[in-house]
């Protein structure tokens, strides 16, 4: 070995040194970089693919509605919706053809039109039942598949539908309080939750308070013939309303059928000449402002002529009668000549101190504005003091007469929950005194006046009847009536405020050819508190010698 | 030496890697699960929807009403049936007591003697003392105090103010065959 070779060797080595260090280093880097990235990916969440088709969902979830006692009237259930992707379908015919075995009022034609057409999607059939799902997915067609939707339903129907409304077919709400919900999302946010975890908005109604109502006004549509009927049962110290019904009525489970112009909310949506039950206002305003008080007395003995109007009393006594006779005979005349001695200008006023001439709305939409006469003259105050000459929405009439029967405060009528305190912060509109008064002449009415026939045994029901004749073309026809029932129960210390309303009732035989809200109204809102008085919790009181202790129910004790 | 300690690193390196993919694996096996569990949950959600939604269809008043009036004996309440605590007095307990006693048992049932333990279904396999039992009862069977008992309605009262007054265990007669 020479030197030289190995001086040549170790410098090789020397140089080689360097190099393999490098080389050490750019392994050691990549190797750390792979490392790294190795822990990076171990730390991020795996995404695991959701298996099949069905996770997609398009609609929005919308919290349960319940009435105050928590019985579902509306909810989300999931259904699927059947799509179609051209681009992955094989043999079109036979597809629609198999489909249509599943669904047979499927339109063939238009479905393969739209597959020939060639988009990426085509929706062929929403709200499918879980049988129609299996069934197609039997079929095992390629280009078919499912989207989950959540999709409405009102278990309880009709029977609280014009109250909860409807949704359309991307369950956004279009009427009631679904309507309502969707412009307040942050009523769903404030209230507990539901036990399936959900989202739920309590309302005012009661389910069964509602169902009551409903059933004897349909009982009472077909007794007396009617054309329509509506009713709304509000609690007057808090004015939440715990029923409300109009029929015909139609079921948000079928939103189809509230297109239908017959069905529409006659308590909000329609206005009327109310009738007699508007002498209650004219005399608690006139009782008021002190220009009459119950001991005086008005000549009701002769019609009243204005122009070419004559005004007469249908119950006609041709005699003076004092404040309360002109309230249980329901004179016209007597009506008039107080609302003229309260004076056009108060008369108008009254009116408008309680929410009569003005539009109001609640949670379920605005009500349709009332109809004011323009200019007001004389004759004007003359009729609308016996209820014609003025329409407003029945809702209206109701929540104008809560502040008569509570002690005197506008509560404004309400479809959520509100505790009864809520009467303290409510503004006084009438005094305490009228409201007492009023109470008086509306239990008077039940025990001798044109109301006998609504007074619930025990409930002690105090209500005004009112009979109005319906315009036909250009004039008022004898013949078409509206006849309505406000009532406050129990009249002692009212809690709840009763107004039904019944369009175009016949002569019938029950009534003995009667027609008048005496016989047809009056006795639909005695069945109605009857049967609402135990399911709202007014405790019945019976003098003491028709109280019968129950032996069984001692038995029981 | 050196080598001694390449070798422990090497195995140290095994054991590392054994054990942070066991636990990779473990962890991608619970996330799987955790998935499985949402989805099932989803699920059972979707379910009790629906259940819920049918509870409701088969409570509406109607149908209920309906129903009690096909197999039920009973009647809403009349007005004079609701009485409040304070509104018995000694004088009507006085009254039934005085009346025979057989007329304090609905008539269908048969005579007094014939005292049995509680029919509840699946819960009264021994004799049960039939005293806790008064909640539980289905409706078909009816409890019926023993009718020399002298009640007034200052026990009552006294009952209804918390105090836990000694009263005697109620017996049930079991009902006629329906």
């Amino acid at each position: 070995m020479s030197a030289a070779a190995s001086l040549a060797e170790r410098a090789y080595f020397a140089k080689s040194r360097g190099r393999y260090r490098i080389a050490c280093l750019a392994f050691a880097l990549s190797f750390l970089a792979i490392a790294i990235r190795l822990v990076s990916l171990g730390f991020t969440a795996v995404e695991l693919g959701a298996g099949g088709i069905h996770d997609i969902s398009t609609t929005v979830h919308r919290p349960d509605i319940l009435d105050r006692n928590g019985r579902l009237l509306a909810t989300d259930i999931k259904g699927a919706t059947l799509y179609a992707d051209p681009a992955k379908v094989i043999h079109r015919d036979e597809l629609v053809e198999q489909v249509s075995s599943v669904l047979p009022d499927l339109n063939t034609g238009e479905l393969l039109e739209k597959l020939k057409q060639g988009k990426r999607f085509v929706a062929i059939r929403r709200e499918l039942t879980p049988q129609q799902q299996a069934e197609i997915y039997e079929l095992g067609q390629p280009g078919l598949g499912f989207i989950e939707e959540y999709r409405r339903v009102y278990p309880v129907g009709a029977t609280a539908g014009h109250v909860v409304g409807h949704v359309d077919v991307d369950n956004k709400g279009l009427a009631g309080i679904e309507k309502f919900i969707d412009d307040n999302p942050q009523l769903a946010m404030s209230a507990p939750a539901n036990d399936t975890g959900g989202d739920a908005v309590t309302l005012s109604l009661d389910l069964g308070a509602q169902h009551v109502v409903r059933e004897e006004l349909v009982n009472a549509m077909s007794t007396f013939r009617a054309k329509a009927a509506a009713g709304v049962v509000i609690d007057v110290k808090s004015g939440e309303v715990r029923a409300l019904v109009s029929l015909p009525d139609y079921d948000p489970n079928h939103r189809e059928q509230a297109l239908d112009k017959n069905r529409l909310n006659r308590m909000t949506s329609g206005v009327y000449e109310m009738g007699s039950v508007f002498k209650t206002l004219t005399i608690a305003g006139a009782l008021d402002a002190g220009s009459s008080t119950l001991r005086s007395s008005y000549d009701a003995s002769a019609p009243i002529h204005v122009g070419k109007f004559t005004i007469e009393d249908f119950h006609g006594k041709k005699r003076r009668l004092t404040v309360p006779e002109i309230f249980i005979y329901s004179s016209n005349i007597g009506a008039a000549k107080m609302a003229l001695d309260l004076g056009i200008e108060r008369h108008k006023a009254f009116l408008a101190k309680l929410g009569l001439l003005s539009r109001f709305s609640t949670e379920i939409g605005e009500n349709a504005a009332p109809i004011v006469p323009s200019p007001w003259a004389r004759l004007n105050t003359i009729t609308i003091a016996y209820g014609h000459g003025l329409s407003v929405s029945p809702l209206q009439l109701a929540a104008a007469t809560l502040p008569l029967v509570n002690g005197g405060y506008a509560v404004t009528p309400t479809f959520l929950p509100r505790p009864r305190t809520a009467e303290l912060q409510a503004p006084r509109v009438v005094k305490a005194s009228t409201s007492q008064a009023i109470l008086q002449l509306m239990r008077l009415n039940v025990l001798k006046g044109t109301g006998k026939r609504a007074d619930a045994k025990g409930y002690r029901v105090g209500g005004k009847t009112g009979t109005a004749e319906k315009v036909v073309g250009r004039h008022y026809a004898g013949s078409t009536l509206l006849t309505s029932f406000l009532s406050a129960f129990p009249t002692d210390d009212p809690e709840y405020l009763v107004l039904i309303m019944l369009d175009e009732p016949q002569r019938v035989e029950e009534t003995h050819n009667e027609a008048t809200a005496g016989v047809n109204a009056a006795p639909t809102v005695g069945k109605i508190v009857e049967r609402i008085g135990p399911i709202l919790g007014v405790v019945p009181k019976l003098p003491d010698d028709q109280r019968k202790f129950d032996e069984k129910v001692l038995a029981s004790y | 030496m050196l080598r001694f300690i390449n070798i422990c690193l090497v195995v140290a390196l095994v054991a590392f890697a054994y054990t942070i993919y066991d636990g990779k694996y473990e962890a991608r096996a619970l996330d799987e699960d955790i998935a499985g569990l949402r989805k099932d949950i989803e699920t059972e959600q979707d379910a009790v929807a629906v259940l819920r939604a049918e509870w409701s269809l088969l409570n509406r008043p109607e149908r209920i009403e309906r129903l009690a009036a096909k197999h039920l004996k009973l009647a809403p309440a009349r007005p004079e049936q609701i009485v409040t605590l304070d509104r018995v007095c000694d004088r009507d307990f006085e009254r039934v007591r005085t009346e025979p006693a057989d007329d304090m048992l609905p008539t269908a049932i048969g005579p007094a003697t014939k005292v049995k333990s509680v029919p509840v279904s699946g819960v009264a396999s021994t004799p049960a003392a039939p005293a806790n039992l008064d909640d539980d009862l289905p409706t078909a069977t009816k409890t019926v105090k023993v009718k020399t008992v002298p009640i007034k309605a200052s026990h009552i009262a006294k009952a209804a103010s918390s105090a836990p007054v000694v009263m005697p265990p109620p017996v049930t007669v079991s009902p006629p065959q329906e």
